[in-house]
């Protein structure tokens, strides 16, 4: 009876439907509330789309499976779930990037977030100027004239 | 699948407005940043990303150990990031232009009369003091006393330092109660071959919290090291590399063994030290054998 795991069903906003074991529910401490508060066999999470909820389950299935067997390898599975993380970043466009962000926020999944986090902050340092960052992230400057020009001005400093 | 939905348009994120992304999960981003494009690059981006690039919680840990380019500029850089922290900082690390005014100045910043509460200097790298090397005393004064302004420290690392005297030592173990890493490393190309235990007994006398204590060099004997094992109870790592006078004589050897989790003795490998290649260049003991060395006192 303790082998046959208990299976819980996700709605997204756009009814697209997960089923997914408990375990994996229990990475996100929002959802892990979610279902000891509300016993029921589906959740709808009206925040999070389709789209974004598959790279969730994606991501918690993979996380929470290296956890349960990683007892006695757990460096080499450590190794692995980075490079697995490496691949599921990279794949990734930045709307998608964006959208985890704020799902995994909702969702309160640090793990995640921290992922993501650190990937646009790779693509940040990874531009040669502000400009290029404006562009790579689709930024529009909102400064006035005056305001730009003194912030240019400012970090003179850094380079006399 | 995925790559199916890689348009360009997708892929330069065109379609989120990253300035409006929550004030916090900005701020998650841009604290990852290293503090050269925080400075000269993510700040002018928009107004929403400068008013993050201001905020004291972006400037807890300010790591400056990589960065490249003229002190000068380093140093300013830190004062103004210094300056930007309010008081909260809870790590530096300015290992490769630290001097004694830097380090004054982050230790007067943290005790600015503002009434800010919480500010504490956990871990105060400062291994470039080697600059100041001929100033001797006086410097190891001023030095203790900035350190003295940072009563919360709870590591403090100088490698390849001027050596503090025991007495400055002892004015540090004093007013850092919570010392729990010690690394005291000295620079072998102008590390004398005496025996001196002051140091070792300050370490005894004052520090008696410490769990982390590197010794590279030091002239420390058998005494002093009992001394150090005596009133350090929470000791577990002990480096002795190259400590020539540490004989381990008698059940010392034993009663270190037993006590410390990681020990390494006088001439023991010492690979896992980050800065062992300057040790094994140059003037300093490259080599060196102990041996040699054991009737010359």
């Amino acid at each position: 009876m303790e082998n046959e795991k208990k299976m819980i069903t996700l709605k997204s906003s756009d009814d697209v439907t997960f089923e997914v074991e408990e375990a994996v529910v229990l990475e996100s401490q929002f959802l892990s509330h979610l279902v000891q508060d509300c016993p029921a066999p589906e959740h709808k999470i009206k925040e999070v789309t389709g789209k974004i909820l598959s790279k969730v389950v994606e991501y918690c299935e993979k996380h929470v499976v290296v956890v349960v067997d990683g007892g006695d390898s757990s460096s080499s599975s450590g190794d692995d779930l980075k490079k697995w993380d490496d691949k599921f970043i990279k794949e990734m466009d930045l709307s998608t990037v964006y959208d985890l962000i704020a799902a995994a926020n909702y969702l309160n999944i640090q793990a995640l977030l921290d992922l993501m986090c650190q990937r646009v902050a790779d693509v940040i340092t990874a531009c040669k100027d502000h400009k290029e960052i404006r562009e790579t992230l689709g930024i529009v400057s909102d400064y006035t004239a005056e305001e730009e020009a003194e912030v240019l001005k400012e970090n003179e400093w850094a380079f006399d | 699948m995925a790559s199916s939905s890689l348009t360009p348009v997708m892929k330069n994120g065109a379609c989120r407005n990253w300035a409006e992304l929550p004030y916090e999960l900005t701020l998650s981003i841009l604290r990852r940043l290293d503090i050269v494009d925080i400075l000269v690059n993510a700040q002018k981006v928009c107004v929403s990303w400068r008013r993050v690039c201001k905020d004291p919680a972006m400037w807890r840990k300010i790591d400056m150990s990589n960065l490249e380019g003229f002190g000068y500029t380093l140093e300013r850089m830190c004062r103004h990031v210094v300056d930007r922290s309010h008081g909260g900082l809870l790590e530096v690390d300015i290992s490769n232009f630290a001097t004694h005014s830097l380090l004054e100045y982050i230790a007067d910043r943290l005790n600015s009369p503002l009434g800010i509460t919480s500010y504490y200097l956990q871990s105060c790298r400062s291994s470039s003091l080697r600059s100041l090397r001929n100033c001797h005393l006086s410097m190891d004064n001023r030095l203790a006393e900035a350190i003295a302004k940072l009563p919360l420290l709870e590591e403090l690392d100088i490698t390849f330092g001027t050596s503090l005297s025991g007495k400055s030592l002892k004015v540090v173990g004093q007013s850092c109660p919570n010392l729990k890493t010690l690394k005291l490393n000295r620079d072998l190309s102008m590390c004398p071959r005496d025996l001196r235990d002051d140091d070792a007994l300050a370490i005894a006398e004052t520090m008696p919290g410490l769990r982390f204590l590197q010794l590279l060099g030091s002239s420390l004997s058998d005494f002093g090291l009992n001394a150090i094992l005596d009133c350090c109870p929470d000791l577990e790592h002990l480096n002795l590399r190259w400590c020539h006078n540490i004989k381990l004589a008698g059940d010392l050897e034993k009663r270190c063994s037993e006590r410390i989790k990681v020990l390494r003795r006088p001439r023991d490998s010492a690979d896992d030290f980050p800065y062992a290649y300057a040790y094994s260049s140059g003037d300093s003991y490259d080599d060196y054998d102990p041996e040699d060395f054991d009737y010359d006192f």
